[in-house]
């Protein structure tokens, strides 16, 4: 078994290897190879021919990697009769249209094989683990990369990942609340809104300023900070937020809570868009022009790395105690367990989560107005915490992930009038994909109280057992 | 004399126009277990919960280990309002919470059992050794506090071991029979490693087997971890079987103290168990 993993594990960093050299090569080689594939220089004779040339020359030159492509495909569709591709010339063009891609995967099966070394070397059963959590978030990102570059970032599916992973985060957090601490808040979006302005107003381009915040004489804020400061910053000012609610109201029984954060979430969104504070917020107009992530990995990394924080917190003993709490606060009171404090802990590290994911959320839409945070969108993270399970952190991803694709994507054709032959559909028009998704909610509210996971978690280990198999795991994410 | 291990200075608890305790004075030296026995009513669960900081008294103070730890006087509408049998008020002002008495070395278990529902055995017991963590948030979410924790592990796996739950670790806490539950309760108790424990009735249900059996547990646990008990029964063999001193209130009053046998002849006892015969 050992000697197994370990040779798999060669073959694997051989194959890394060998794909890291190919795509490295192929990538400074394209000239190269368009002189291979076309060895008698018709090229040159041709006027049409060099043309198209020339453009793959300067686009490649330009370092427009898109471009390049596209050029390298309009001279190869029109000259295929005279190009001569042997399969030397095709595998080089293979790796310089998926070099990254390739390089991605390469970095994927290195990690897998470090991973299958630790599990072969290591004793530790939780080393193994660690192990394979390793390789399934390697998977996860390597599918986002290769699916990035081979859909292209502005496909409905990348949308859909993006938007899924913030989601998830922000579903998460409020799960830690409502799921793993029982106390029930509504301010979700609030914190989103500090959050996400807070990390505007602070990476919005010097240079653009003036023009932001035209009405403001642009703006009080005038130095830009990194985007991850500016994201960490967004949720310390969240959680600040938190702790000063939390000061009152948690020393409450917790349906008090519920009421405050609703109420918290409506007042800061109208003090947000207050004219007086236009220099910092821009009243009520838009903050746009700061930075945004160009890649879809940017939000998966930074959502994963939050969910696995927020994952190893509540398996420590601050975790149990806070589920101590959720299942009856006077016991837990009486084995020494403060109330308050843990409370607090919790609504404040909640917030803070909330405040990154607003943060995310405003690269993701590349615009902010505090407007759009109503507590519509704190019900839809509420329910995409029920419809995954109180209580599951995995059921939480997963549920965003469902109810995002479900409501920007799968249920977009109930918005649009539909005619088959003479008969036009029913119903069918703008709008009625909400209606179509608030019977599905009910529905699953009714009859699905649990949600996907109910309070368990999704894990390798309890697939495993489901296959009727041993084997150790982790859980997902 | 040594300092006794838990003195109560006329503890006074009155809800609204009614005195749930009234005057109780009492005190449980080291090493002792004291049983609190009265009618249905009497007012013993509210006594413990004034010791253990879930109610503060209306009156009077509670001294644990020499330290004083609640201390109260009727203070505004209480003040008009208060019935009390003894009217002298002390003059500090201590109020603790629950979880700070747990801290000192009080622990407890309950009438009606509570155990942590959706959690399983081992981790009931294992939320109970929180209390005294070293590590904080950060440290601990980022298992830089791997020694303690693996230390807290241990100490709850003892304790199940020490209630004979070991083989029952990873069934969830609420899947337990009855009285399995109830060792349960108390194996948590002792995970916070107190140096008095408070039982309130801990036999409540169970049959006259499993209660010869607890009380076997109680004086063993008691050596074993050098424990002063202080309990609330209404099983008579019970009490009359481990315990060194008894209480006796009825409304709220304290109306025998003594050794069991004094107790069992106690005239006031006995009309207050089984009433007057009146002609």
């Amino acid at each position: 078994m050992k000697t197994l993993k370990i040779v798999l594990a060669a073959l694997l960093v051989a194959c890394a290897v060998l794909l890291l050299v190919f795509s490295l090569q192929a990538r400074d080689s394209l000239p190269g190879i368009l002189d291979r594939m076309d060895p008698q220089q018709l090229a040159d004779q041709d006027t049409q021919m060099k043309k198209a040339r020339d453009r793959v020359d300067n686009a490649l030159l330009e370092g427009d990697r898109e471009k390049t492509l596209r050029s390298l495909d309009r001279y190869m569709e029109g000259f295929r009769e005279q190009l001569t591709l042997d399969s030397q010339v095709q595998m080089d063009l293979f790796f310089f249209r998926n070099g990254p891609s390739m390089i991605a995967l390469a970095l994927f099966l290195l990690v897998v094989a470090g991973a299958l070394v630790l599990a072969a070397f290591s004793r530790r059963a939780k080393v193994k683990k660690s192990a394979l959590y390793l390789c399934l978030a390697a998977a996860v990102y390597a599918a986002v990369y290769i699916l990035e570059n081979t859909v292209g970032g502005n496909s409905m599916l990348m949308t859909v990942l993006k938007k899924g992973a913030i989601y998830a985060l922000i579903a998460v957090s409020m799960n830690l609340l409502n799921g793993f601490t029982g106390l029930f808040s509504l301010g979700q979006a609030g914190f989103m809104l500090i959050g996400a302005y807070t990390y505007a107003i602070f990476t919005i381009e010097t240079a653009s300023r003036n023009q932001v915040y035209q009405y403001y004489g642009g703006g009080l804020v005038q130095f830009m900070l990194p985007p991850l400061v500016a994201i960490v910053l967004a949720g310390l000012a969240a959680a600040f937020f938190a702790f000063l609610i939390g000061l009152p109201v948690l020393r409450l029984k917790s349906d008090y809570l519920a009421i405050a954060t609703l109420g918290f979430a409506e007042i800061i969104r109208a003090v947000f868009q207050y004219d007086g504070l236009g220099p910092i917020t821009n009243g009520s107009n838009l903050l746009r022009k700061f930075t945004v992530f160009g890649t879809a990995l940017y939000p998966f990394v930074v959502a994963g790395v939050c969910i696995a924080l927020i994952a190893l917190l509540i398996h420590s003993t601050y975790g149990r105690a806070f589920k101590a709490i959720r299942d009856d606060e006077i016991a837990a009171e009486a084995m020494g367990i403060n109330l308050y404090r843990h409370k607090q802990m919790a609504f404040v590290i909640s917030s803070f989560f909330a405040g990154v994911g607003g943060a995310l959320l405003a690269m993701y839409q590349t615009t902010v107005q505090a407007a759009a945070f109503t507590s519509a969108m704190t019900y839809e993270i509420l329910l995409i915490v029920v419809i995954g399970g109180m209580g599951s952190i995995s059921g939480s991803v997963m549920a965003s992930f469902l109810f995002v694709a479900a409501s920007e994507w799968w249920l977009r054709f109930l918005d649009n009038k539909t005619v088959i032959g003479s008969f036009e559909v029913p119903l069918l028009r703008s709008g009625f994909r909400m209606v179509a998704f608030s019977v599905v909610i009910m529905l699953v509210v009714l009859f699905y109280r649990q949600g996907i996971m109910g309070d368990k978690e999704l894990s390798l280990s309890r697939i495993a057992r489901r296959l009727g198999r041993r084997k150790e795991g982790g859980s997902h994410d | 004399m040594t300092e006794p291990v838990l003195a109560l200075k006329h503890i006074t608890m009155q809800f609204g126009g009614v005195v749930a305790v009234d005057n109780l004075t009492m005190h449980i030296n080291k090493d002792e277990i004291v049983a609190l026995i009265g009618p249905n009513g009497a007012g013993k669960t509210t006594a413990f919960n004034c010791i253990t900081g879930v109610y503060t008294p209306t009156n009077g103070q509670v001294y644990y280990e020499g330290q004083l730890i609640v201390s109260n006087r009727p203070e505004g509408k209480m003040k008009a309002l208060y019935a009390g049998s003894y009217k002298e008020y002390p003059r500090e002002v201590v109020v603790n919470t629950p979880d700070r008495i747990t801290k000192k070395g009080v622990a407890r278990t309950f009438q009606n059992i509570r155990l942590f529902k959706t959690q399983t055995v081992f981790e009931n017991v294992l939320i109970a050794t929180h209390l005294h963590k070293t590590s904080n948030l950060f440290t601990a979410a980022l298992r830089f506090n791997h020694k303690e924790e693996r230390q807290m592990r241990e100490h709850a796996m003892y304790m199940l071991e020490a209630v004979g739950l070991t083989a029952m670790k990873d069934e969830l806490a609420t899947s337990l029979p009855y009285g399995m539950q109830r060792r349960l309760e108390i194996a948590r108790a002792l995970a916070t490693r107190p140096r008095l424990l408070l039982l309130d009735e801990p036999a409540a249900g169970m049959n006259p087997q499993e209660t010869e059996s607890l009380a076997r547990f109680i004086v063993d646990i008691r050596q074993r971890f050098d424990l002063t008990i202080f309990l609330i029964e209404h099983h008579m063999d019970l009490v009359m079987d481990i315990s060194d001193r008894i209480y006796v209130i009825d409304f709220g009053r304290q109306i025998a103290t003594g050794i069991p046998e004094e107790i069992q002849d106690n005239q006031d006892v006995i009309t207050a168990y089984l009433g007057v015969y009146e002609e």
